[in-house]
């Protein structure tokens, strides 16, 4: 490890959004494994008879008058929707959802929109020309307009969902990285490898992409805040997983009818959204303060 | 941190926006100095050509716009004269003999003559006629024994049955037999239009005459000054199809609706305590919802796999927890409102290790994958369909069957499921006439599971049981067609091609500023008596 990069990671270890950010995300990673043991909720083994004893029951800390005893025994700290689900448990399962979702979104946006950005910015040309008039065209598209075709057009599945979100973030990425390779392509160190008469492949891979990184980084961990957002709101109209899916989204969405009479039920999985989207953006933030080279020693 | 901030906004819409397929702020003009009453319902009407119908939202506003000969008497299933005034029957049964009304007109100015009802009648019979477009489903259950309709008068009506066929009167009030105008679809057809040429231009003799269908914003009909039993006291109906009950009750409780049905059933306890608001509740309904199974496609072919799955499932649960007390937990297919009904049958008590038992000795030890289609939007007899899969789907987890749960937007989820190309599928039934007919023949006969226009979704082909429903529909001696039908229905219990689930309550909401309106055990909704205050 260089000098420069333990600076690097000292200044985002010490970077408060970064701290909050990491906190948050950790947290939520660590509830969603431990989900089960941790609320008494198993969405795999699930009574639905049992369960209907405990319909919309109010959250531990809410008015809880006129409850049967039985029930009033039980305490749920998020309450309980119609079907008895207790919504603590179901929000946190929920995010193993949530998070895969997110991630291997991003994972494909990265996937496709990489190559791109790298041959559109290192290659120029008619090439350059293709791609970015390619994406300027998809660009013209509302993110969740073109979600919602992508899904129609594949079918309606938690992958083909996730493939939705992705596609929708190759632009950005590809854009991103395109202008970063347009940069460090001017610079000597790659004029040198082109002199010494490097291959394409070996300057592009070898010098030009790792000094692309950091941006890229940045806008991953922004991107997957993002993808959990489109995923809620393509899970909400219907385009998610199938209803029972335990998708934040489709959990709003199934519930919306209780808003009245149990509005913990839609409130749980919203505030969820909230808090774990707040999470990565303050980690992405923080992560373009302390990689962004122009944002450096302010 | 404007992304943040974005992202909190975003989702803070999300929990907040009504829904994703709601009309939001649709506006209807609504002309000031006109009564007009706006009534809000969970899906668009299909098609306003009555022979072809077969979804309650149409149905709604068909009764509005025709009349039939003869009608149900308020409140009840009692058939009373409407355009034909009085009838005779031949002693064989064969011959009914109608005399229609003086001075009754279609809204286009003709008269509703004897030529209108043999228009209306030989066009849903005879393959050959003119004007035979569509699938009149209905016909061929509810008049399948007509042979021929004349007109030996201007006044007179004749129909010549090939069998006597017991529901044949209180068939004659259902909306399919909608008295149509024929000087209307001549004129349509020399004006080029094709066969959905009256669905969006419907002319009948009812109290209110068809004004402008604007798809998914607005039905509008208005008064016809010239009916024949006194112009409507209302100016303007109009019907707003707004998906999301929530959406719907806040619209009325704000008064932009004076009346709505599908009502969330968790909403109900807090209405009844609403001052503007009056519930008018039927319980239970004469409805009757259902799982049918695909009775052609393995498992379920097999009676024991139907067994076991009706075991595993809890009604009384369904009934109390997911309608909300609405609904009372079904026997039989036919609900307990109509005659016939069989009470002996005992309830199905939920038994876990009963159906796995049952699974084993059909060869299905661990189970088997399958899947369990329901419907986007709320219907009369199942106000949660995506809840009451969900709840389905984790009751047969239990006994080993993994059901995966299918939605499909109504229009195509009928278009398939008469395809038979589901293999578990709820749906349910609303009684059409107060007959036991309407309910076992059209759901569980061999007659109506041809594919592709099957009214028996179970596809349940049982000789036997078929036998029965048929010599019930001739069958005068009204103790002796209960025993058949308590026959058959004793049968059918033990094949279990379907699983009646629940008979859920009819309850309509309206302003207390409505006058007039009384709740139909048919759910009939004529506007005709209603008026605004």
């Amino acid at each position: 490890m260089s000098a420069d990069d333990r600076h690097t990671l000292r200044r985002l270890v010490r970077h408060r959004g970064v701290q909050i950010g990491v906190a948050i995300v950790a947290l939520w990673v660590l509830l969603a494994a431990l989900a089960t043991p941790l609320t008494g909720y198993d969405h795999s083994a699930f009574d639905p008879d049992t369960a209907l004893d405990y319909q919309n029951v109010p959250p531990s800390w809410w008015d809880r008058a006129n409850l049967p005893p039985d029930v009033e025994a039980r305490t749920f700290l998020a309450g309980t929707d119609d079907l008895g689900h207790d919504m603590f448990g179901l929000v946190l399962y929920g995010t193993r959802y949530s998070l895969t979702i997110g991630f291997l979104a991003v994972a494909i946006s990265l996937l496709v929109g990489i190559p791109l950005g790298l041959v559109s910015g290192y290659f120029g040309g008619w090439l350059d020309t293709l791609i970015m008039r390619s994406i300027d065209v998809v660009m013209a598209f509302p993110t969740i307009l073109l979600a919602i075709c992508i899904v129609t057009v594949l079918g309606q599945s938690l992958v083909n969902l996730m493939v939705a979100v992705g596609l929708v973030g190759v632009p950005g990425i590809a854009r991103q990285l395109r202008a970063e390779v347009l940069r460090v392509k001017q610079l000597e160190f790659v004029q040198a490898a082109q002199a010494l008469g490097f291959g394409n492949t070996r300057i592009l891979f070898g010098h030009v992409f790792p000094n692309c990184l950091a941006p890229i980084i940045v806008l991953a961990t922004l991107s997957t805040a993002t993808a959990i957002l489109e995923t809620a709101g393509l899970g909400f109209v219907g385009l998610g997983p199938e209803p029972g899916t335990p998708e934040w989204g489709l959990i709003i969405s199934e519930n919306r009818n209780l808003l009245t009479q149990a509005p913990w039920a839609v409130l749980t999985p919203g505030v969820a959204i909230v808090i774990l989207v707040l999470g990565f953006n303050l980690l992405g933030d923080g992560l373009r303060d302390v990689l962004d080279p122009r944002l450096k020693k302010r | 941190m404007i992304r943040t901030l974005a992202a909190v906004v975003a989702v803070a819409l999300l929990a907040g926006c009504p829904g994703p397929d709601s009309q939001g702020g649709g506006t209807v003009g609504t002309t000031p100095g006109l009564k007009t009453f706006v009534f809000g319902r969970g899906q668009e009407s299909v098609t306003l050509d009555p022979a072809n119908a077969t979804d309650g939202e149409s149905v709604k506003v068909i009764v509005n716009v025709f009349d039939t000969l003869v009608r149900y008497a308020e409140g009840s299933t009692q058939v009373e004269p409407c355009l034909a005034t009085s009838w005779d029957v031949s002693e064989d049964r064969l011959t009914w003999t109608f005399t229609l009304r003086e001075g009754a007109t279609f809204h286009d100015g003709t008269p509703v003559d004897a030529e209108a009802v043999v228009f209306t009648m030989e066009r849903q019979r005879d393959p050959a006629h003119e004007f035979h477009q569509g699938e009149f489903v209905y016909w061929k259950d509810q008049f399948g024994a007509v042979e021929k309709v004349e007109a030996p008068d201007a006044k007179t009506v004749v129909f010549r049955l090939s069998e006597p066929f017991v529901p044949f009167l209180q068939n004659l009030a259902m909306f399919s037999a909608s008295i149509v105008s024929p000087a209307q679809f001549k004129q349509l057809k020399q004006a080029g239009g094709g066969e959905e040429a009256f669905t969006n231009a419907p002319v009948g003799s009812g109290p209110f005459k068809f004004k402008e269908w604007r798809r998914n914003e607005a039905l509008i009909l208005e008064a016809y000054d010239d009916y024949w039993g006194g112009r409507p006291k209302l100016d303007e109906v109009i019907f707003r199809a707004i998906p999301d009950n929530s959406s719907r009750l806040q619209l009325l409780k704000k008064g932009e609706l004076h009346g709505m049905d599908g009502i969330n059933p968790a909403d109900v306890g807090a209405l009844e305590e609403e001052a503007e608001i009056e519930l008018h509740t039927l319980r239970p309904g004469s409805n009757t919802a259902y799982l049918a199974f695909n009775n052609l496609k393995p498992p379920f072919d097999d009676a024991r796999v139907r067994r076991a799955c009706a075991l595993a499932l809890n009604l009384d649960k369904i009934a109390s927890s997911l309608y909300y007390g609405l609904a009372v937990p079904a026997k039989n297919l036919l609900p307990p409102t109509i005659r016939g009904h069989n009470d002996a049958l005992p309830a199905r008590p939920q038994d876990r290790e009963g159906a796995k038992k049952l699974l084993a000795e059909a060869g299905f030890p661990d189970g088997f994958e399958t899947t369990v289609w329901t419907m986007t939007n709320p219907r009369p007899y199942m106000p949660q369909p995506s809840k009451t899969a969900q709840y389905v789907k984790n009751a047969l987890a239990q006994i080993g069957v993994k059901a995966e749960v299918v939605t499909k937007e109504w229009s195509s989820y009928l278009e398939e499921v008469e395809k038979a190309e589901h293999d578990m599928a709820f749906m349910g039934w609303s009684s059409d006439n107060g007959d036991a007919d309407n309910f076992l023949y059209v759901l569980l006969s061999k007659d109506s599971t041809e594919i592709g226009s099957a009214s028996n979704i179970s596809f349940y082909r049982s000789d036997a049981v078929t036998e029965l429903l048929v010599k019930a529909r001739q069958e005068f001696d009204l103790s002796k067609r209960d025993a058949l039908y308590q026959e058959a229905q004793a049968l059918i219990y033990e094949d279990t091609p379907m699983i009646p689930l629940v008979h859920n309550a009819l309850v309509i909401a309206m302003r207390k500023s409505v006058k007039g309106f009384k709740i139909h055990p048919l759910n009939e909704l004529r506007f005709h008596k209603v008026d605004l205050e």
